[in-house]
């Protein structure tokens, strides 16, 4: 398939057509010389085919320039990144937009309840004192127990300076539901906040009143966490079994 | 006061409780305890704990929709926010083995690699794209098809694909000159014109590019070992 006129031309005149550069007298032969045309068509697949098949083929994965980026990289891995950046110029793009992204600030959320009790706060593990105290009666009992039919309760857990006081009850309101009345005894027990976990995922919260009382209701049964929240305290009764 | 409790001792509701506030107080820039946060990575990582990671994903999503938003190339991206959000944490999971934890002394150093995975996520995503609009743009009956970007195991086999290929390719130059054509041609998508402006040393003129350029495309052509390999890539 050897033309003798493109031959004439400078060598790499089919590829200067390809890319829309050549002399207009080299266009007007290869439009009408079915040699050349097929020649074209030959070099133009191969073009394509080497360039989706090689485009940015020895670049890095970017989380491997982002380790770069971080200095996470072993010495030897660093020096082959930085001979790479050297060459890529997309590669060097990418690094200094990683770089402007990495230096921007966090964004700050909304105030959280958590900021108005800034400071470091002692988490406590609660242990189960007991049901019953001495007189074999409840040592102490939430404002709201005894309104339901009590089903568990109250028990008594202790963290501390505090002393928690827990009772379960059906929901009144929900067939099939309990309801868990708290009174939180210490020092600061006024607008506590009340936490009850299950399975990892926080399932409902309330604060308790002046006097260290609070009601969870709509509960199905079950093994909960409850954490008390208070300035500077945290109590966590980590099973509280929900009958 | 020091907190007497071993974080160890905690429950993951009492641990992610903690990190929830902590995490609240360390971007409102106030005094914070990062032990909580760290214990429930730890969990999640060294000991695989999958509710840790469900409980960490769901600690820290606004936190990481908050940097998708923010990133210069996301809006350009018409890309869905939770795409590069699954994708940030899929990387740090797969990134950070339980060997590899023992670098990340803190929980800075671990929400640093967390907010450079949703870079990675992201520029992977852009990766694929210009890749994408190059196969378009290609009439090759031979073209290979690259995966769309989304998966960490496909990706990693079409990046030594190419990286593989390129090596094939470079074993049949001879000389430096077609080196550097052929590199930037392909491997970085230049024009002769690009070629010349930044090694203007290396070439006579842009002719001499072209010259350099269809010679070897021709001989690669004629190559039949490499010929039969571009067949098998179709």
């Amino acid at each position: 398939m050897a033309c003798d006129i493109i031959a004439q031309f400078p060598e790499g005149a089919l590829l200067m057509v390809l890319d829309g550069v050549a002399d207009p007298a080299v266009v007007r032969h290869v439009a009408q010389c079915p040699d050349c045309e097929s020649n074209l068509k030959l070099l133009r697949q191969t073009d394509s085919t080497l360039l989706t098949s090689l485009y940015r083929a020895t670049c890095p994965p970017s989380l491997q320039l982002g380790e770069y980026s971080l200095g996470l990289l072993p010495t030897l891995e660093s020096t082959l990144i930085e001979t790479h950046l050297a060459t890529c110029p997309h590669c060097a793009a990418e690094l200094r937009q990683l770089d402007a992204f990495m230096a921007q600030p966090e964004p700050a959320p909304a105030a959280s309840r958590s900021e108005a009790l800034a400071g470091p706060v002692r988490v406590v593990i609660a242990r189960l004192v007991s049901g019953l105290n001495n007189l074999g009666q409840p040592a102490a009992a939430p404002a709201f127990a005894g309104l339901r039919g009590s089903i568990d309760g109250p028990t008594t857990y202790e963290a501390g300076d505090h002393r928690a006081v827990i009772e379960i009850d059906e929901d009144l309101d929900q067939a099939g539901r309990r309801a868990l009345t708290g009174l939180l005894v210490g020092p600061a027990v006024a607008g506590v906040a009340v936490n009850l976990w299950r399975s990892g995922m926080r399932v409902a919260s309330t604060e308790t009143d002046a006097f260290g009382n609070f009601e969870l209701l709509g509960l199905e049964s079950g093994d909960y966490e409850l954490i008390l929240s208070g300035s500077g305290v945290e109590i966590h009764i980590q099973s509280l079994p929900v009958g | 006061m020091s907190d007497p409790v071993d974080t160890k001792s905690l429950t993951l509701a009492g641990l992610a409780h903690r990190c929830n506030e902590e995490t609240h107080l360390f971007f409102r820039r106030l005094d914070y305890d990062p032990r909580y946060c760290y214990e429930l990575f730890r969990r999640a990582i060294v000991e695989a704990n999958q509710d840790a990671h469900a409980c960490l994903y769901s600690q820290y999503l606004p936190l990481v929709a908050g940097w998708v938003e923010r990133h210069p190339a996301f809006h350009t991206s018409n890309e869905e926010m939770d795409y590069f959000i699954n994708r940030s944490f899929e990387k740090l999971w797969h990134a950070v083995t339980p060997a590899k934890f023992a670098r990340f002394g803190d929980l800075k150093s671990l929400l640093r690699y967390l907010k450079m995975c949703t870079n990675s996520a992201i520029v992977d995503f852009n990766r694929g794209r210009e890749l994408a609009i190059i196969e378009e743009g290609s009439d090759s009956e031979e073209m290979r098809v690259a995966p769309a970007p989304g998966d960490i195991e496909e990706d990693t086999i079409e990046r030594v694909d190419r990286s593989r290929f390129w090596g094939l390719i470079e074993e049949r130059l001879n000389s430096e000159k077609e080196r550097a054509v052929i590199y930037a041609s392909f491997v970085l998508g230049m024009k002769p014109a690009e070629l010349i402006e930044s090694q203007p040393d290396l070439f006579d003129d842009i002719k001499d590019v072209y010259r350099t350029k269809q010679n070897v495309l021709e001989r690669l052509r004629r190559d039949n070992q490499l010929a039969s390999l571009l067949a098998g890539a179709a």
